[in-house]
């Protein structure tokens, strides 16, 4: 051994800190101010370089991007740990499921974790969703926007395949009532039902093609357009950058105030999920029974309003309403296209006012429209039904709120709101009633008892 | 517009450190109930028993049982097979088995085939209740256990299975079997009579109602009440309840089972008998039986047959002693094939 090599390698080991920090970073650059700026990049190539006081404030965009991310994050990363132990064939399935819950390390947790991360995700979209409608954010940003709906599909969609991968009763048979919804879908509703379920019923087809969609396909095509989602924001001028926006307007620095602000809710979020994830374990049912359904079966909660509507009439529950809504919204930003107001909450004061008035008429609507409809409905024939049901009804006001809006306000914007907040209420309302449904369908009022089997 | 930067920045990281406490928090939380199972703490505590040899370490037990499902019972009842841990002086999850286990230890039976609950859970309000119901597994009191039996045994003469037997014995004799009959579906020559193959689903309460008042549960009901027949012998009544338990439980599909079952399943096919060569009964009239061997009398093929027996080609129909018995079969042996004007 020669003297010189110890010195060498003595001499590099006591220089190590200094050669890993320069040397892992790229371009080796040793200068720390220079370093510093190369880290911020990444965050800038997310963020524009300054936002105004109104992106940073709290109730401007209500951070349900973030925690929709955050929440998507947790999903993945608890997802492929439930991967590992996670068996996709009708015979081992639950008893997979039952190793994860009680034997696996944390695997009651893990998947607790998923499975509120999942509901979670699913509400905020659609909060998310709402609050774009709501303050306007939609204009200049048609492509996000239409981004933003693919999203929506794509996390609706995991969410569904995801419900019946337990393969326990509940999973089955929900996932049995909302694919058959889709045979009120006119031409391609069957072809989209078989194609989906590999059959014509829920069977170990199924399951695998779900697990293939929820583990693989989902996945991959939400995280191509949140990619895109993202890339538009920065684009499109940034997080809630209004187009209003006065010129002389003071302007901070993405760094930190934004970005903390962020990071701050990041944490919050997955400390809020793992809290609820600690202590309220993600229920496993009862083993699936092929021959017996539970009576009633009802879809997960973000179909139970198509479920519900469906009971009123299956063309119109299952059909004209649920797809007007889509075709309102993939239109929305297309066909309002007004930069008054655009990213204040309910738009300019007129608008306001029309929001208002078309809530309680809704809600008041509603009321009457299912008061009315459980009265009279026994007496109805088919066409009749149709005809006269919660749905039709509140669709037929959602168009009059729509040109009644439009005309009192004299803008585009106060049309689409007033549909909207019409719409928006007869969703609610039959989820609520989705909800309080009993046996053989039949509504039951809060805390009332159900009848028991024969 | 009252935004200070610099404040804003320095709260911003005071937040950012809090936030991130918090979440160390929860974290370190989620890590303490994660070590502090329930099995866990049940195998410190036989530890501390001191019925563990020290250095031995404990962990999941589990083994696949005769009807293939995981069985974790074991590893909080971590005595049960062991002799010095007899008497009501061992705490609960650790006392031995009371009644003798005999073959079932070696043939792999397990904990869940006669108790039912959940065995691959680890928490005991899971694992003591029917799979998803939260509710506890009925099975898992005195004297109803004996339904279990049936899972895999007929109703014979085995030590500990004496009620369910009665409970078979009372089904035929009561006559339960003209109106609600096991074979055909269930359903008998009249379309009448709940199908009692489900009936074991009920509470107790109920079938009891149904039995000592039939109109109680079911206004329309047309069936006799059995008060009289159990009005001093409340006995009598459990041991009937327990054989109709014993009906709704899967068979269990295990290879002592098949084996078990297959012993006069073709019972009251002609091969059952008349195996021997040319269509001969094979020989003595000798059974296991208790139905056969308690009207040895009335089923002796001799009596009709005094030479040889008739072979299978020779036979018109079935013969009618047989057909006649057959619903005495079908209390305890399922499958039995369908056969003309049985």
């Amino acid at each position: 051994m020669k003297p010189s090599f110890f010195s060498a390698l003595l001499s590099n080991l006591r220089s190590l800190p200094g050669a890993l920090r320069s040397g892992l970073r790229p371009g080796g650059d040793p200068a720390p101010a220079l370093g510093q700026r190369m880290r911020r990049n990444f965050i800038y190539h997310l963020h524009v370089l300054k936002v105004s006081a109104r992106t940073l404030h709290p109730l401007t965009t209500l951070g349900l991007g973030v925690i929709t991310a955050t929440l998507f994050f947790v999903l993945v990363v608890t997802g492929i740990l439930l991967m590992i132990y996670y068996l996709p064939t009708s015979r081992q399935a639950y008893e997979s499921m039952q190793d994860i819950q009680y034997a696996v390390a944390l695997g009651g947790f893990t998947r607790a974790l998923h499975r509120w991360a999942a509901h979670g995700m699913v509400l905020v979209i659609l909060l998310h969703l709402f609050r774009v409608v709501f303050t306007g954010s939609y204009r200049r940003r048609e492509l996000n926007w239409i981004l933003g709906i693919g999203l929506g599909f794509c996390t609706l969609g995991l969410a569904f395949t995801g419900y019946l991968l337990p393969w326990d009763q509940l999973s089955f048979w929900a996932v049995s009532v909302s694919t058959a919804m889709l045979d009120n879908v006119p031409l391609i509703g069957g072809c989209i039902k078989s194609l989906l379920l590999g059959g014509e019923i829920v069977s170990s087809a199924t399951l695998l093609r779900f697990y293939t969609l929820h583990v693989a396909l989902l996945p991959a095509g939400l995280l191509l357009f949140l990619a895109l989602h993202f890339w538009r924001i920065r684009k499109d001028g940034g997080l809630a950058a209004s187009a209003t926006l006065p010129e002389d307007a003071k302007m901070f620095p993405a760094w930190p105030h934004l970005v903390l602000r962020e990071a701050i809710l990041v944490l919050l979020v997955l400390a809020v999920v793992c809290l609820v994830s600690a202590f309220v374990k993600a229920p496993l049912g009862v083993p699936l029974d092929f021959h017996t359904p539970g009576n009633p079966e009802k879809a997960p909660w973000y179909f139970l309003w198509v479920q519900e509507a469906v009971s009123y009439s299956s063309v119109v529950g299952g059909f004209v309403f649920p797809g007007l809504l889509l075709f309102g919204l993939l239109l929305l930003p297309f066909l309002e296209r007004e930069d008054r107001g655009v990213g204040t909450w309910f738009g300019p004061r007129q608008c306001r006012r029309a929001v208002v008035v078309a809530l309680a008429a809704s809600v008041l609507a509603f009321l009457v429209f299912e008061a009315l409809f459980v009265t009279a409905a026994d007496g109805l024939d088919p066409l009749a039904r149709d005809l006269f049901n919660p749905a039709t009804g509140m669709l037929v006001l959602a168009v009059a709120a729509f040109v009644l809006g439009g005309w009192l306000t004299g803008s585009t914007r106060g049309a689409f709101l007033s549909g909207f907040v019409v719409m928006l209420v007869a969703v609610v309302g039959f989820t609520v009633m989705g909800l309080l449904r009993g046996p053989d369908w039949v509504f039951y009022l809060p805390g009332e008892a159900w009848p028991g089997g024969i | 517009m009252g935004f200070d930067a610099r404040k804003d920045a320095l709260r911003l990281r005071a937040g950012l450190l809090l936030s991130a406490l918090a979440l160390a928090l929860v974290f370190l939380l989620v890590a303490f109930r994660g070590c502090r199972t329930e099995w866990r703490s049940h195998q410190d505590a036989f530890r501390e028993l001191g019925a563990v040899p020290a250095g031995r370490e404990l962990g999941i037990a589990q083994f696949e049982n005769c009807v293939g499902e995981v069985d974790r019972c074991t590893t909080c009842h971590l005595g049960v097979t062991r002799a010095d841990l007899a008497g009501e002086e061992i705490p609960l999850p650790f006392r031995a088995h009371p009644a003798p286990l005999a073959h079932h230890v070696k043939n792999r039976v397990g904990c869940s085939v006669c108790h039912g609950g959940t065995p691959r859970a680890l928490e005991s309000r899971t694992a003591h209740a029917a799979p998803g119901t939260g509710r506890t597994d009925p099975l898992h009191r005195l004297p109803h256990i004996q339904a279990s039996c049936a899972r895999c045994h007929l109703p014979g003469d085995r030590p500990g299975m004496e009620r369910l037997k009665n409970g078979a014995r009372l089904y035929l004799s009561l006559g339960c079997a003209i109106c609600h009959p096991l074979t055909r579906g269930g359903r008998g020559g009249w379309d009448f009579g709940t199908d009692l193959r489900s009936i074991g689903r009920r509470s107790l309460a109920y079938l009891e109602a149904s039995l000592v008042d039939p109109a109680a549960n079911f206004p329309q009901s047309t069936m006799p009440s059995f008060a009289h027949t159990f009005e001093k012998n409340t006995e009598a009544l459990v041991d009937l309840l327990i054989y109709l338990e014993s009906l709704v439980l899967e068979r269990s599909g295990g290879e002592c089972n098949r084996r078990t079952r297959s012993q006069g399943l073709a019972m009251a096919n002609c091969t059952t008998c008349h195996s021997g060569e040319a269509g001969r009964a094979c020989g003595r009239f000798e059974h296991r039986c208790p139905y056969i061997l308690e009207r040895k009398d009335q089923l002796d093929c001799t009596r009709c047959h005094p030479g040889s027996m008739p072979g299978p080609d020779e036979h018109k129909g079935f013969c009618p002693v047989i057909r006649e018995h057959r619903r005495g079969c079908s209390a305890c042996h399922d499958g039995l094939p369908e056969v003309e004007g049985s």
